[in-house]
């Protein structure tokens, strides 16, 4: 088999864009991937096209190996996150073929399934004022809908400091929350890489009366000292991991041992074949697994295939809930998440599910951006 | 698909090479190879109960049964060569399953031959083995030896002749001239007289013997590189005297200078000495390699795939090795069926750098599978096209070498 083309198709959604990507084979099979790139899509449209035009175009999709160090090694720059999403939808199309080609789901191909229902936890609920009494309705909602874990970035547009008003503030959502949801549904503080490490140490102990299931980003990806300094201030678990783009790049903060929570994106971080590897040095190291998730109905059916076949994968990220619902009729058999907050293990070969370009088509580009710094950004567009 | 029984067969070679097949109600079988350890096919067969019946397609799932079943006895040691055997064989069952080579479900593959080294032995090389090290004398050795060297132990002092310089180089002209470009000798035998086998140390004496052991192999051997193994012997201070004594030689690399459980000496030697250090043959899964990282680490890698954890534990390694930048260099004593899935492993990751292979003495290597040429050519593993692992064991060649005493494929011991 001997990929031909590269057909790209960007939906637009009122706060992100979806790119989908399918790689046409010359037995006709279209091999599917989609990537949710932040604020960057004609860049990554860019990529994948100068990248497939000399790597992906007349290869065996089988070759996914070298596929990833043709792009993360030999092609000489460091990967960072427009590549290594290029890479994910590239590998991952690859791994829907393969699938097709042997008659099997993708997560039977990686070495069989630990799972056969997925837990998710619902993002994109919020979209509201931030105001507590609104927001512990909205999660209500959320847990009525089966989910047993639910996301929140109560933290407003706060960047680097929080003043005492906005910590009262967050810390008063964060309580509403809580009493709305009760003491056995799991509740992730988002922080958004916002803080400086002395500010997100005084703001987790705010917070740990409330026994969050983990603090997300609370300082930049990049301040190893700032994560050292939250991981002294509290015993709560630190997620971090969705802005680590390459095996490499995971080193410090495994070695230093200030993570517990893994979240890398597998749609930026070079599909299966890199996701695989990050799997088994997390378990080595005994860490957890929470694919951070933004994508529409294909990315999330690449990491629940990644999830079924990954031992060390606690719970999945999943918006299209509450968020754009619509998008799940962008393709015909969407994943979907189940009255016991679960997405089910799927049987068909591939990712098992098929683009339907015509829907697609109704929902053209809207170029809108999301800014995580700037007042509102909750509402996501609405 | 089902599993319906999990066998072993034991093969007399050098070494005893175990074979563990997984056989389904589907009629398709895959094989797998073991590292050689005491009990070992008793361990595969009390792992049965949790394999039979079961869905040959969920290999991960069921290799991480049999290590939670075992967590009470078990950190590495004979209960993983037998897992690494049944997860090579259900790897091998499920390409074989889907009509592919193995490599082609590992992502790909990086070259389409697989370099090997020659573990060579200068002297008389014919020797074997039993799973506690003790030599023993076989019937396809031929006529035994008017003395006995049936109670004779590796790990004891023994005679010099073979270990002269002059030998070495012989061996290596010999081994480099049938096409390998990749050699590794011994270095740590014999004990001279006033040497203390347990004090771990290197005498003057001997210090020199080894620096002139190993000039002659490597000039001998040249353009083919040459590795040096020492078997975990040494105290730390001595074996950096050693390993800097060799700096000016440009060896592949310098293996297991100090014992296998004190991971900071081999990681400390490695940051002072220019002597490539090699280690990982004593090691078990992923976990032990990023604890020997996290102590600064060695140069390269060299886990053994039919005692590690599995082929899939070995692609693990392969890829954290990768981020530290660190080439493998997997250890393999196995026979043809091992070698083949080592091979296809090795084919796969893309910081590979050489295989062992340690069977050079056994004239019924290549008889054991149906490959229809030999497995290495030219100091290569050309990948066969075929499904799984790509040969088939040759029954009649392989009922031959067994053990007596050792059950073959489920039919009960022919003798003691």
């Amino acid at each position: 088999m001997r990929i031909r083309e590269i057909v790209t198709t960007v939906v637009g959604t009122p706060w992100r864009e979806l790119t989908f990507v399918e790689l046409v084979a010359d037995d006709g099979r279209r091999g599917l991937a989609e990537v949710r790139m932040v604020n960057k899509t004609d860049t990554l449209l860019a990529c994948i096209h100068e990248l497939g035009s000399r790597y992906v175009v007349d290869s065996d999709p089988f070759d996914v190996e070298r596929l990833a160090w043709q792009i993360g090694f030999a092609d000489y720059g460091r990967p960072g996150e427009v590549v290594q999403s290029a890479l994910a939808a590239f590998d991952t199309a690859c791994w829907d073929l393969i699938g097709q080609e042997l008659g099997r789901p993708v997560w039977q191909l990686l070495g069989g399934g630990f799972r056969e229902r997925v837990p998710a936890y619902a993002n994109g609920w919020y979209q509201a004022e931030r105001d507590p009494a609104a927001i512990a309705e909205l999660a209500a909602g959320v847990t009525a809908r089966g989910y047993r874990g639910l996301k929140l970035d109560p933290f407003g547009a706060a960047s680097r400091e929080l003043p005492p008003a906005e910590l009262r503030r967050a810390v008063g959502i964060v309580a509403a929350v809580r009493e709305a949801v009760g003491p056995d549904v799991a509740l992730m503080i988002e922080m958004h890489g916002r803080f400086t490490g002395a500010v997100a140490a005084a703001v987790a102990a705010e917070l740990e009366p409330f026994a969050p299931e983990w603090l997300e980003e609370p300082v930049p990806p990049t301040d190893l000292g700032g994560f050292r300094r939250v991981r002294a201030a509290t015993r709560l678990p630190i997620a971090t991991g969705e802005r680590v783009h390459e095996l490499a790049g995971f080193r410090e903060l495994i070695e230093a041992g200030v993570v517990d929570v893994v979240q890398a994106d597998l749609t930026h971080f070079g599909g299966f074949t890199g996701m695989r590897k990050l799997a088994g040095w997390a378990e080595a190291y005994n860490l957890a697994l929470a694919p951070h998730n933004v994508c529409g109905p294909v990315g999330t059916a690449a990491m629940v295939h990644f999830a079924v076949a990954t031992p060390g994968v606690t719970v999945l990220e999943h918006f299209n809930d509450f968020a754009d619902a619509w998008v799940s009729g962008l393709v015909d058999a969407a994943p979907a998440v189940g009255e016991d907050g679960c997405f089910g293990a799927p049987d068909a070969p591939g990712l098992g599910l098929r683009l339907d370009r015509d829907a697609c088509a109704e929902h053209p580009r809207t170029r809108r951006t999301l800014s995580l710094f700037e007042e509102g950004w909750e509402r996501r567009g609405e | 698909m089902r599993i319906t029984s999990v066998t072993t067969a034991v093969i007399e070679a050098n070494f005893d090479w175990t074979l563990v097949r997984v056989d389904t109600d589907e009629g398709i079988s895959g094989i797998g190879e073991c590292f050689c350890a005491p009990g070992l096919t008793a361990t595969v067969r009390d792992l049965c109960v949790l394999l039979e019946g079961k869905d040959p397609c969920q290999i991960e799932p069921l290799v991480q049964t049999l290590h939670l079943a075992t967590a009470h006895v078990s950190g590495g040691g004979t209960v993983y060569h037998a897992i690494s055997g049944i997860e090579a064989a259900l790897w091998d069952l499920n390409a074989r399953a889907l009509e592919v080579p193995l490599w082609r479900l590992f992502g790909g593959r990086f070259r389409d031959r697989v370099r090997v080294y020659a573990d060579c032995h200068a002297g008389d090389a014919l020797t074997s083995l039993s799973s506690v090290l003790v030599s023993r004398h076989l019937p396809w050795m031929g006529p035994a030896p008017e003395q006995s060297h049936a109670m004779e132990v590796h790990w004891e002092p023994g005679g010099t002749e073979e270990y002269l310089p002059e030998a070495y180089a012989t061996r290596a002209s010999e081994m480099a001239a049938r096409g390998f470009t990749a050699l590794k000798f011994d270095l740590d035998l014999p004990l001279l007289p006033n040497e203390d086998l347990y004090a771990r140390t290197i005498s003057s004496a001997q210090l020199e013997r080894q620096v002139a052991l190993a000039e002659a192999a490597v000039a001998a051997a040249a353009p083919a590189e040459v590795a040096f193994d020492l078997h975990w012997r040494y105290a730390p201070a001595d074996a950096l005297r050693l390993a800097q004594a060799l700096e000016h030689l440009p060896l592949l690399w310098l293996e297991d200078p100090t014992p296998p459980q004190d991971l900071r000496s081999v990681a400390s030697l490695s940051a002072r000495t220019s002597t490539p250090v090699a280690t990982g043959e004593n090691m078990y899964r992923l976990a032990d390699f990023a604890a020997l990282v996290d102590l600064g680490g060695v140069d390269i890698y060299a886990p053994d795939i039919q005692k590690v954890g599995g082929l899939s534990d070995v692609r693990r390694i392969a890829a954290y090795a990768d981020v530290h930048s660190r080439p493998l260099a997997p250890h393999n004593i196995s026979g043809p069926i091992g070698t083949l899935a080592s091979a296809h492993v090795c084919a796969s990751i893309p910081n590979f750098l050489v295989l062992e292979w340690h069977a050079a003495s056994v004239p019924f290597f290549d008889e054991l599978v149906t490959l229809g040429r030999p497995v290495i050519e030219d100091g290569y593993v050309a990948l066969p096209d075929g499904p799984g692992i790509g040969v088939e064991l040759d029954l009649d060649v392989a009922r031959r070498y067994a053990r007596p005493d050792e059950p073959f494929f489920g039919e009960s011991p022919t003798g003691k």
